[in-house]
């Protein structure tokens, strides 16, 4: 019996999404970090990876959160003249975070999370209950 | 007697190693419900009737080799994580390739739990059942 294995696999899970979670909370902290000047960029989304790898030692697929790479989509523009950041149009360009997409991501990150966490607790009880045995 | 010789608790047992791997397969699967390209996979059923019949049948004893010298080492008949396993997508796949349902291995993995509940008050029952047979009732 060794349930250690799929409760270390759920525990990578869980792991990678929060680790995602971390990546959410930053694009949506930075959702409206401008540049200083008007030259620069202002913060650029960063979208979470998950890679799944072979763990020889457990003999089982656990799952790594890869590098973030950069969203090369389009940033917003703001008309905004006084702002410092702002060109010589008047227009600030802003993050391309969107909020919306931010929250969907959330969510899924959450919902996943909480799937692992049932896995987890189911082989915890079925592990408790083959240590039952031992009390007939 | 040693009890993994008696064909109930061999059976219990045989079916509760299997519950326990297709528990780590299923744990693999919702774990990479995220990862690009991941195909779900399950333990293949076991044929019951078939381990049935090899538990039941006269030679079910006598299935480990004969030895010339007790210091022989038995060969053992099931390596840890013998069980085969195969790729079962489930129904829906997302545009990343990762066909694992959520909802499909929440019930396999409440149904793993629920039969290895099964599984382990047999056990039990069959045990308690012994300890009537000697003589000692109540636990």
């Amino acid at each position: 019996m060794d349930f250690s294995t799929s409760m270390t696999v759920a525990a990578s899970g869980m792991r990678a999404q929060s680790d995602r979670m971390k990546i959410i909370a930053e694009n949506i902290a930075n959702a409206n970090s401008t540049s200083a000047t008007a030259t620069g960029e202002p913060y650029r989304r960063q979208i979470a990876t998950v890679k799944s790898e072979f763990d020889r030692e457990l003999n089982a697929t656990v799952v790594q959160s890869g590098k973030a790479v950069d969203d090369m989509s389009d940033f917003r523009l703001q008309y905004d003249p006084g702002n410092p950041a702002a060109d010589k149009q008047g227009y600030v360009k802003m993050p391309n975070v969107n909020s919306l997409v931010e929250i969907m991501d959330m969510r899924e990150a959450q919902r996943s999370y909480e799937a692992d966490l049932t896995v987890m607790d189911a082989s915890k009880s079925m592990l408790a209950r083959t240590v039952d045995l031992l009390k007939k | 007697m040693d009890l993994p010789a008696i064909p109930l608790l061999s059976m219990l047992k045989e079916r509760m190693s299997w519950l326990n791997q297709r528990q780590n397969v299923l744990s693999q699967n919702v774990a990479n419900i995220d990862t690009p390209g991941y195909t779900a996979r399950d333990l293949k059923p076991v044929d019951f009737e078939k381990a049935l019949k090899a538990a039941t049948s006269p030679g079910a004893f006598s299935n480990t080799m004969t030895v010339t010298n007790p210091r022989h080492i038995a060969l053992s008949q099931h390596a840890a994580g013998a069980f085969d396993d195969e790729n079962t997508p489930d129904i829906e796949s997302n545009p990343s390739g990762n066909s694992v349902s959520l909802e499909q291995e929440m019930i396999k993995v409440a149904d793993t739990q629920a039969q290895f509940q099964a599984a382990t008050n047999l056990y039990a029952k069959a045990i308690d059942m012994m300890k009537t047979a000697i003589g000692k009732t109540g636990m």
